[in-house]
Formats: structure tokens, C-alpha cells, sequence
């Protein structure tokens, strides 16, 4: 027997083995709510499902697959759905639309599998719209909510569906995988904190030269230790004038911190430690970790990016001094 | 054959099937036996507790062959129709999907017709909080006076947001939560009707999971039924298929909290998160954790039967929380409170958690820190000795310059009218003693006066505290302004401004107050003092004085631009 489609998700043996073993019993909820950080596999999970209740021969090769799969992986099987929010929300006539499909029987297809991706932005007449349908749905029918936000989900829906926890890829995991993509092992433990268990996010940071980012802002940092307020304006000039890409860059300066009062506190010299840092107590590094999220904070509204970094910088001298 | 979930499968069919609500159970059976059936309900409560089945029920038991009965034979085609969702009589209308005006006016033309087969026309309006208010007006005539042969149930999770007209209109009902150990009794039934082996304390962990809502509990149970498709159901499966934090990790936290161990804690955080624990929910199953620790130390005797855990678990909680004091375990919550709120910001969760984990190991330390801060400030008390033991309360405040203090002590020897404050009596009767003694109450009673005024007015508060305070006597507020400050004092004695700082001060002082204000030099004080314009010895402000009262209009724009008038030209 071919393994089952959840075999190609990554860390995730806790919603893979409640998934598999409740496709084996046929003991399938009508309502699923996936839930969990992103980019770690939920939506992948939801495909696999869909494949998994439709595959034709249960299961055919990762290699030939059937048509079925085929088409699901293609995102043209007439009875396997996804929906996103149009804009900003979904919408009241995005879960009409289901309603109203729902009504006609499967085009072919043993069930029919709705997707509802980023479940936590329909609004509350979509979400309410929704409720009759999700908890009494036509048989044969599976609906998979998609969220990363599970307080935001309406409790009336949450409740109508079996929640399915998928939780941050264990390090070790994380490891594995990233190895298998041929990664940089020395980029491998800062793009396991930085993406926090998320493979999706672990891959945008590649995608956008990590590495080479965190030398430069670790530059940075020397520099300002060392020439102090005169530093700083030079400084803003290298700054990158998007909002998201400083935010990023911030999260990079945090890890400086933290590497150093974790060494602090354990007592052993940490790696890729600034030795600056070192002469700054713990309570001080607290401060200045803080110091960068609230600055993080202040940039995600909509201070002036400019000024709300240069303050930063000149707060961080004031502490670090 | 699909399966159908326990949820639905376990619908309650008859009123003693229901869970927990006999309080709704008992008043409709005693109506429907009394045939006192109202033309409109409305069943509020948190989800899974029962309203739509109640609503199901209710319209059995008025459509029963053998009815209306509290006891419905669920074999009469009535029953049985309805049971199965087809009978014709029964609409259950998703008020979610049919909000709108012209759904409402539908539905008012299709009440008029008899019912088809049955006594009753029902009609079920489920999530009735999202009719649109267009669509709630137009129900309300007809909800007043239906036809006889109908029947409105309405079923929400958010009464509030229904208007008080439908209200009015509605029998209400408030469906409770439902125990713990009532939602435990009823999974334990419907596993041994499933043949289903499953440990009571796993049930009794899934019943407090659904705080409250049975169908929360039924859904559980059947995720966990179909994950362990061997041998029995152990709490062991009920906390994987749940992603719940252990025990056993949370009380590890507390112990770190309490051995100042953030070395210690660190390796925790890195063990956990290793074990791809999702921080976010740790962290507020920790502040589960420390709310139940809070509770278990302000009342060691009642305080269990506030929470939901296990003996072990309790002995094991009573066991960590002896180490801490409730400060501290207050002082914990408080930074993970704080680091839950961060979380939702930042895309460092770990490194917020590490922080507030490091922080946690500080809180006994700094207790001591604390102790030590405050016995040092008691020292320090306590080498002071205070020059004047009599605290004058504000009746009684008084500053002065030395003449003043003379002229006061000499009203109150010629009026016995006044009373005499004995506070400042001793004192002021000495002249040229300056009654600076309780400088400070003064400083401030007059720096909260010019805070408030400068809230409501700031330019006013800035010329008000150019100004000093000389003296405060009974109702009277006397304010000098030097002669170099004559216009702030001109402003502040205007009478509209006037209003505006004796309001304040009477808020302040909790007494009417009458405002002077006086003109000082350095430190004699000239006799003239200001009461009204009128009386003003300004003779310019006295000539121009009647272009405001003649020209309206001057006085505004005096009155907006806080100016005065130096020439005035015929044209």
C-alpha cells in the first residue's frame, strides 16, 4: 500500500495521526477547524484530506498519481473547493455560494470537500451565515476551516467544528527539513528562532538572503556601539524604507541581545556573540529586547519610520552606555 | 455510509432528555399541560446548551397526535416528520442567511395560511441576533398579534443584540452553562450506549475543556473516539488530540518562579518549544495555572471547589503555591498577562516568552528588594521629626505675608462671628511671623487649581500662574498679581473667567469660593484690590469700557482673542 497524501507534511504526527486513523475508520467529522501559526502545513494538511476521501485507489503513487488527486493538487476537481477571502473578508455571497452548492449533489467525487482558507476573516454575517450549514451539512460532505488565529474565530463556529491543533515544526524537525532544501548549516539556528517552527516563514527569510542580512545588521549594532550618536544618522541612510523588510531587520538586532543574555545567564559564551554585549547586564539587555519590540510595535502603525528608528538607536546607546 | 458525529446523533428527543435546563424544561411542560402555550419564545444561552433541540422539542410537543403533551410519542408521523426535518408545519428559518426586510415580509405573507397537517405552524428562527433591524420591524406587528395557529421560536447566542421591542414581545428563556459534572455524566452514558471504553478521568478532562457547552464536549469526544480506534480512551489521548499543555510542565514554570532559577527556566522554555508546543497557548495555560494557585491561597479551605482539576493535580498546585505569596503569584500573572498582550504583536513569541520567563524568576527576588526599600524608607521616617505637629486641614490654610497675617488676626479678635481656627490662631497672632509652616498643602491646593484650570482653559492656567496664591479664609481666595503682571491679572479677573476658576476651586475645596485678586509689589501689597471691572482704577479700561457694552461684537473679539482695547476710532 502507498503511504497516504499526509505522509508529505513535515512535523505535524499529531494532526497527521488523528487525520489518518479517522480516514481509516471512516470516521470523519463533517467540520474540521484547522488551527496554528502559519506556514507549517495546515493548508497542506487540508489538501490532503481532500485527496485522501477522493483518491481512487487509496493511495496511488506520490509519483502517478490518480486523476483525481491530480486534478485536487491542480485545484480543478469539481468537487474540492477553496475559498479565500475576496479582499479583505469573506464574505456573506462567498458562503452563499457554498450553500447553494451544497444543494446539488457531488459531481463525481465520493465527497464533496470545502476549504475555507484564513476561516478567521469571514465576517460576522458570513461567519453567521454559516453556522446552519456547518453544523448540519448535506452527507458526504467535509468542510475544512483554515486558520492561524483561533481566538478570532467566532465561537459559534468553533464549536461546531473538530479543532485540529498543528503546532510549530519541532526544532529538530525543522532541522531536518531545512537540511533536505540545502540550506547553509551555519544559517540554520537563527532561521530556526527567527521562524519560530514556521517552514513557510523559515522560506521567505531565505528567500530574502538572511545570512547576509543578519552580518549587516550585526554591522550595524558594532558600529553603534562603538562611535555612538554619531553613527546613528549615517546609519539611517542604510535603512530600507519598507515597513515589513525594518521589522525584519529589527527582529534580527533582538536575536544579538538575546544570544548575549542567554550566555549571560547560563554562564557559558554564547556563538556569534558581540563581545560588546557581554559588558551589559541582564537587566539592561531585557530593556533594550523590549526597547525593539515596542519600536517593532510603533513601525507596524504608523509612526514615521525614520524617526521611530533613529530614537531607537539613540535609546539603545543611552542603555548600552 | 457517512458517519454522523455524536452531536447530532444525541440530539435530545424528549424534554427529560435534556441536560441541565430543567429550569426551561419544567415552566414549558407545565404549560404545554396547562395548554397555556405562549405565540412567541425566545431561548438565549452559550452555545451547546441547548436551544435548538429545546425549540425541536417544543414543536413535538405541540404537534404530537396524542398532544399538545410535555410528553411527545416521537412515533406519530407529526413526531416522527419533525424529527426528521421534513415535516411541512415546522420551518426552522437560519435568520443568520435570511436577515433581510424582504425575507421578513415573506414569511408575513406565508403566516396567514393554516398549517397543512398539524395543530401548529412553527417557526424556528435559529441565530436570530443577525436579522437586520429593517428585518426586525417589520416581524414586529405580526410577533404582537400572530395568527392563532402560529408559534415563533427564536434561538440565540446574543439576546443583546435583539431589539428590546422583539424582546418585549418574546417569552424569554436563559439557557445555563452546564456543569462539568453533568456534561461528565452525559459522555459517560453516551460511551457506554458507543461501547466505548473510556477512563473517567479522561471525561471528566474533556468536560472541563467545553466549559460549559455539551456539544463542545460531544465533539471532543469524538475526535478523541476516532484517534484511539484501540483498546481504551486514556486521559493520555484526550491531551495529545487537544494539544494541551501537562501538567506537569506548568508546575516545572512555577518552580522556576519560585527557585529564581531563569537558567533553569531557559532550558524549559528550549525543551518545550522543542517539543513543538505552540507558546501562545502555554503561556495563557500558565496564566490558567497561577489563577488557580491565586484562588487555592486567598481560600486554602473553599477555594478547590473554584476550580476544575484533579486531585493529584490540586495536591500538586497546593504543593508549588506554598513557595510563593499571592503578591508574587499576582506579580506573575501580571507579566504573563502582559506578555499575552505583546505576543499578538510581535513575530518573536519565544523570545517574549524567554523574557517574561527570566522576568518570573525575579519576582521572589525582588519581594526582598522591596522589603528592604521600604524598611529603609521607614528609617529614614522615622529620624525625622516634624517642627509643627498640627496638620491644618484646608479650612484653615492660610499663607500671608506678614501684614496680612496682622489684619487677620485682628477680624477675627473684633468679630467673634468668625470662628477663630485655633490651628492658625497661635501663630498669625504674632506679626511678621509668616505662616509658611503648611507651604506645602497650599503649594498644593494652588498647583491642582492651576492644573485643572489649565485643563479646561489653558491660556487662563497660564496667566492664573503668573499669579500667587496669598490667602485662602473661609470662602475667600485671594490671588496677588504683581504690578509687571497686570494683564494676566486683567484676564483672570474677567467675569467669565472668574466663573471658570471659582468652579474649579469649589471642586477642589469642596466649598463655594469666592475669588480676589489683589495687585502686590515684591512684598508690601498695595491697598486696591479688583473685585469687578467696574470698580477697576484702570481709567483706560474704564473709558473703552462702554464701546464692549454698546458694540456686542467688540466684546466677542475681545473675548476671543483675549485682547483689550487701546484706541478706539469714530468712522
Amino acid at each position: 500500500m502507498n503511504p497516504s497524501p499526509f505522509s508529505q507534511i513535515a512535523g505535524q504526527e499529531h494532526a497527521v495521526t488523528i487525520l489518518g486513523r479517522a480516514v481509516r475508520n471512516n470516521h470523519l467529522s463533517h467540520a474540521y477547524l484547522f488551527y496554528g501559526p502559519e506556514g507549517i502545513g495546515k493548508a497542506l494538511a487540508a489538501k490532503a484530506l481532500a485527496k485522501a476521501v477522493n483518491c481512487e485507489e487509496r493511495y496511488c503513487p506520490a509519483d502517478s498519481p490518480c486523476s483525481s488527486c491530480r486534478k485536487i493538487e491542480a485545484n480543478i476537481h469539481p468537487d474540492v473547493e477553496e475559498i479565500r477571502p475576496a479582499g479583505n473578508f469573506i464574505l456573506i455571497g462567498q458562503i452563499r455560494g457554498i450553500k447553494g452548492k451544497l444543494a446539488l449533489k457531488p459531481l463525481g467525487g465520493e465527497k464533496r470537500v470545502f476549504i475555507i482558507l484564513e476561516a478567521e476573516r469571514m465576517n460576522t454575517e458570513a461567519a453567521n451565515a454559516f453556522l446552519v450549514t456547518l453544523e448540519e451539512p448535506p452527507s458526504e460532505t467535509i468542510i475544512i476551516l483554515v486558520t492561524r488565529d483561533y481566538e478570532a474565530v467566532l465561537p459559534t463556529i468553533s464549536s461546531r467544528c473538530q479543532g485540529l491543533r498543528f503546532n510549530p515544526l519541532p526544532g529538530k524537525a525543522q532541522e531536518k527539513v531545512l537540511i533536505q532544501w540545502g540550506v547553509d548549516p551555519e544559517a540554520i539556528p537563527s532561521l530556526i528562532q527567527l521562524s519560530g517552527g514556521s517552514l513557510g516563514l523559515a522560506k521567505q527569510y531565505l528567500e530574502e538572503g538572511l545570512l547576509e542580512k543578519e552580518q549587516m545588521v550585526k554591522g550595524w549594532l558594532e558600529r553603534i556601539l562603538k562611535e555612538g550618536y554619531s553613527a546613528v544618522f549615517s546609519l539611517s541612510g542604510e535603512m530600507p524604507s519598507s515597513r515589513e523588510e525594518v521589522c525584519d531587520l529589527l527582529d534580527l538586532l533582538e536575536l544579538n541581545f538575546r544570544r548575549s543574555l542567554i550566555s549571560q545567564i547560563e554562564g557559558k559564551p554564547g556563538v556569534n556573540e558581540i563581545a560588546r554585549l557581554r559588558k551589559i547586564s541582564p537587566g539592561k539587555l531585557e530593556k533594550l529586547i523590549e526597547l525593539v519590540e515596542e519600536t517593532k510595535r510603533l513601525i507596524k502603525g504608523s509612526v514615521n519610520l525614520q524617526l521611530a528608528v533613529e530614537v531607537m538607536w539613540l535609546k539603545l546607546i543611552e542603555l548600552a552606555s | 455510509m457517512s458517519y454522523t458525529v455524536l452531536a447530532r446523533r444525541w440530539r435530545p428527543r424528549v424534554f427529560e432528555e435534556v441536560v441541565s435546563q430543567s429550569h426551561v424544561t419544567t415552566t414549558l411542560a407545565n404549560a404545554l399541560r396547562q395548554e397555556r402555550i405562549g405565540q412567541a419564545y425566545l431561548f438565549t444561552g452559550p452555545r451547546g446548551t441547548g436551544k435548538t433541540s429545546i425549540a425541536r422539542i417544543l414543536a413535538k410537543a405541540v404537534n404530537c397526535e396524542k398532544g399538545p403533551t410535555p410528553k411527545p410519542c416521537l412515533n406519530c408521523p407529526a413526531c416522527a416528520g419533525i424529527s426528521a426535518g421534513q415535516w411541512l408545519d415546522v420551518i426552522e428559518i437560519d435568520g443568520a442567511s435570511n436577515r433581510g426586510i424582504d425575507e421578513i415580509r415573506d414569511l408575513r405573507e406565508k403566516v396567514r395560511l393554516s398549517p397543512a397537517k398539524s395543530r401548529y405552524k412553527i417557526y424556528i428562527i435559529d441565530e436570530v441576533h443577525m436579522l437586520t433591524k429593517e428585518a426586525f420591524n417589520a416581524l414586529l406587528k405580526t410577533l404582537e398579534e400572530p395568527p392563532p395557529h402560529v408559534i415563533f421560536i427564536f434561538a440565540t447566542t446574543e439576546p443583546h443584540k435583539v431589539p428590546q421591542t422583539i424582546l418585549s414581545r418574546c417569552q424569554r428563556f436563559d439557557f445555563r452553562r452546564i456543569g462539568s459534572g453533568q456534561i461528565t455524566a452525559q459522555l459517560k452514558q453516551m460511551a457506554a450506549s458507543e461501547e466505548i471504553e473510556v477512563e473517567e478521568e479522561a471525561l471528566a478532562l474533556i468536560a472541563r475543556q467545553a466549559a460549559g457547552s455539551l456539544r463542545d464536549a460531544q465533539t471532543i469526544l469524538d475526535q478523541v473516539i476516532s484517534y484511539q480506534d484501540e483498546g481504551s480512551i486514556k486521559t493520555e489521548d484526550v491531551t495529545t488530540v487537544l494539544g494541551l499543555v501537562n501538567f506537569d510542565i506548568l508546575s516545572k514554570f512555577a518552580a522556576v518562579a519560585s527557585q529564581s532559577d531563569a537558567a533553569a527556566g531557559l532550558r524549559l522554555v528550549a525543551e518545550v518549544v522543542e517539543g513543538g508546543v505552540d507558546v501562545n497557548q502555554l503561556v495563557r495555560d500558565l496564566m490558567g495555572y497561577f489563577r488557580d494557585g491565586l484562588i487555592l491561597k486567598t481560600d486554602p479551605g473553599q477555594g478547590a471547589k473554584l476550580i476544575d482539576l484533579p486531585d493529584s493535580e490540586l495536591a500538586s498546585l497546593r504543593e508549588q503555591i506554598t513557595l510563593l505569596s499571592s503578591d508574587e503569584i499576582l506579580k506573575v500573572i501580571e507579566l504573563l498577562k502582559e506578555c499575552n498582550e505583546k505576543m499578538k504583536w510581535s513575530s518573536q513569541a519565544r523570545l517574549l516568552f524567554e523574557l517574561t520567563v527570566i522576568k518570573m524568576s525575579r519576582v521572589t527576588q525582588e519581594k526582598i528588594a522591596l522589603m528592604e526599600i521600604l524598611n529603609r524608607l521607614e528609617e529614614l521616617e522615622s529620624r525625622i521629626t516634624f517642627p509643627n505637629e498640627n496638620r491644618i486641614p484646608d479650612q484653615g490654610i492660610k499663607i500671608a505675608t506678614p501684614s496680612m497675617a496682622y489684619e487677620f488676626s485682628r477680624e477675627a479678635g473684633a468679630s467673634s462671628e468668625i470662628p477663630r481656627t485655633h490651628e492658625v490662631g497661635a501663630q498669625s497672632a504674632i506679626p511678621g511671623d509668616v505662616l509658611i509652616s503648611d507651604s506645602s498643602e497650599v503649594a498644593t491646593v494652588w498647583s491642582r487649581l492651576i492644573d485643572r484650570v489649565k485643563q479646561k482653559k489653558p491660556s487662563l492656567g497660564s496667566c492664573l500662574s503668573a499669579g500667587k496664591m496669598v490667602e485662602l479664609k473661609g470662602n475667600d481666595l485671594v490671588i496677588g498679581f504683581s504690578e509687571e503682571n497686570s494683564f494676566q491679572a486683567k484676564t483672570v479677573d474677567r467675569k467669565d473667567y472668574r466663573e471658570v476658576i471659582e468652579s474649579v476651586a469649589r471642586q477642589i475645596l469642596d466649598r463655594d469660593i469666592n475669588l480676589k485678586i489683589i495687585s502686590i509689589n515684591g512684598n508690601s501689597r498695595r491697598t486696591s484690590t479688583v473685585d469687578s471691572p467696574s470698580n477697576k482704577s484702570d481709567n483706560q479700561f474704564q473709558n473703552f469700557h462702554h464701546i464692549t457694552e454698546m458694540e456686542p461684537i467688540v466684546g466677542r473679539a475681545l473675548e476671543i482673542f483675549e485682547g483689550e482695547i487701546i484706541k478706539a476710532v469714530k468712522s
